[in-house]
């Protein structure tokens, strides 16, 4: 049996990295972005179209933890396009702080999720965590 | 469904903590200033009352002024304990421990029994209430992480360390000092800096420094063993056939988190190295550098060590901590209102400033360290650990005025 805990700590882990790479070298961030964009976005996307709302389902429960991450993903879609736009305009200064911004949103957001909401998955959705990977891997892809 | 972990949800306003970090600076002014005029002397006093005062300005003044401050954000958000009505408990704490200090410090230094007693009284109820509140909710906890578990014990430690630095004040107002008040002196030193200061320093680094920098977790027996290594060897050394045991307990320890530090420091994935981290690596070189001199015993080894202990490990780690907190928490005090042009981190503390800051802050160190042996190098240290706390003030009170502009409240 899949952890559910385990592909999507290992998926913010990749997450990480990509974020690290991109943040390191303002010269190359125009071609680090498009992949690192993909995969947050994947992410989010996993989370929103398939492991909430099992979990909702499962749970019984509505607004709440995933609500709060539902309105935090908003916000780094939103500093993501930040980030985009300090590329855009060459402003290295602006870009090296809003990636520091969101990569400590990004952490604590994490952490949260990691610490509560896939260790709860994991004990609600148990059953159904194959087929719930499979399909957030193919949304991936 | 159980929420407590990580959860900005629950951090204070930012007043709270603000009122801590802004007192903590003024008081490092101070300090500086004091060996500014004070010299050399003043560092290698060791017991006298003048040294006393400058050493309490530092750890109380500065140190306990900022760990109290950065626990009231810390409890409800790593922790998961909410403190009750935290507004008021953070005016009370911040308004006692200030007056306590001053009393102390002040009653030291100009000599006058009366207030040194007053001021021991006020930190023993200021820290005591303090831990009290926050062991409380610490032992109520349902997820128990490290961090958890290593602000329990660092919090037990400041109990023990301001009930026998209460004893020692009242002896001192009463000037009934004796060779037992020396030994008291000793262990009250030891919880203080091996028990409140580097257990709390142990947990939050595990929680802090793989979220701030993308490092791997701290091994298992930094989880496990470190702490409670130190823990029970500062109780071993309560009993006096134990205690070179105890030494060697507690330095192990030491050595276990300055090394694994560095060493994650250097497994970082964020390449980045900016202020924060260089001071991460001051404070942890700083600490691996003060154990053998711990051991030598001899007077001009132990200034030496109280120096790099308090100056370099407590206050660089303190400072590095400053320059990452308090720019976050402008942003995320703000983003909750969520203005799509919120100033981001760099706004509130620009990268560049912070390095001024670091520079003059390792010079100072230096400086005060060469002091010990070059008597006429102790002012000019003294001089820029002051300017230090001064840019340190300024930044904070430019990130203050910029959040305040922003909209933000406190």
């Amino acid at each position: 049996m899949s952890s559910i805990q385990t592909f999507m700590t290992d998926d913010h882990r990749a997450c990480d990295d990509l974020l690290a790479a991109l943040e390191a070298d303002f010269s190359t961030a125009k071609a680090s972005f498009a992949p690192f964009k993909k995969r947050f976005l994947d992410h989010f996307e996993m989370e929103e179209a398939i492991l909430f709302p099992a979990l909702e389902e499962a749970t019984g429960m509505h607004g709440g933890p995933t609500e709060v991450m539902r309105l935090e993903h908003s916000q780094m879609r939103n500093m993501i396009e930040q980030m985009a736009a300090a590329i855009a305009a060459e402003e290295a200064d602006r870009f090296a702080s809003v990636a520091e911004t969101f990569l400590f949103m990004v952490q604590q957001h994490n952490a949260k999720e990691e610490q509560i909401l896939y260790t709860l998955s994991d004990r609600a959705l148990s059953a159904r965590a194959d087929e719930l990977i499979e399909a957030m891997q193919k949304l991936q892809a | 469904m159980n929420t407590a972990g990580l959860s900005l949800e629950q951090a204070p306003p930012f007043g709270v903590v603000l009122r801590f970090f802004l007192t903590a600076a003024l008081f490092g002014i101070i300090a500086g200033a004091l060996i500014a005029t004070g010299g050399a002397d003043l560092l290698l006093g060791r017991y006298h009352p003048h040294t006393i005062a400058l050493i309490h300005l530092l750890t109380l003044g500065v140190m306990a002024m900022v760990m109290i401050g950065a626990l009231f954000q810390m409890l409800p958000v790593i922790a998961g304990v909410v403190l009750p009505k935290v507004r008021l408990l953070g005016r009370l704490i911040h308004a006692v421990l200030l007056a306590g200090i001053l009393c102390l410090c002040g009653g030291l230094y100009f000599g006058c029994g009366g207030l040194i007693g007053l001021g021991g009284l006020l930190l023993v109820a200021a820290l005591g209430g303090f831990s009290a509140a926050a062991l409380g909710g610490l032992f109520r906890v349902v997820y128990v992480g490290v961090t958890v578990q290593m602000m329990r014990l660092a919090l037990v430690a400041l109990l023990v360390t301001a009930l026998m630095g209460a004893f020692l004040a009242q002896l001192h107002a009463a000037q009934t000092l004796s060779a037992f008040s020396l030994q008291l002196a000793q262990l009250h030193a030891s919880w203080a800096l091996a028990g409140w200061t580097a257990l709390l320093i142990l947990g939050v680094a595990q929680q802090v420094l793989p979220m701030f920098y993308v490092t791997p977790p701290y091994p298992r027996f930094c989880r496990r063993v470190t702490g409670w290594l130190i823990f029970f060897s500062l109780i071993a050394a309560l009993l006096a056939p134990l205690q070179s045991l105890a030494t060697i307990g507690v330095l192990l320890g030491l050595l276990m988190l300055g090394g694994t530090t560095l060493l994650r420091i250097s497994q970082r994935k964020r390449k980045i190295t900016d202020a924060s981290l260089r001071y991460w690596q001051l404070s942890m070189i700083s600490l691996l550098l003060a154990l053998p001199l711990i051991v030598l015993d001899h007077p001009l080894a132990t200034s030496l060590a109280a120096l790099l202990f308090i100056g370099g490990f407590a206050l660089g780690l303190i400072n590095g901590m400053i320059y990452k907190i308090v720019p976050f928490l402008s942003w995320f005090h703000l983003s909750s209102g969520a203005h799509p042009d919120t100033p981001m981190m760099h706004d509130f503390i620009p990268r560049r400033a912070a390095h001024g800051q670091l520079w003059l802050h390792t010079a100072a160190l230096v400086l005060l360290a060469a002091g010990l042996f070059m008597p006429m190098l102790a002012p000019p240290g003294g001089a820029l650990l002051a300017a230090a706390y001064a840019l340190l003030f300024y930044h904070l009170i430019h990130a203050v005025r910029l959040y305040r502009r922003s909209g933000g409240v406190f």
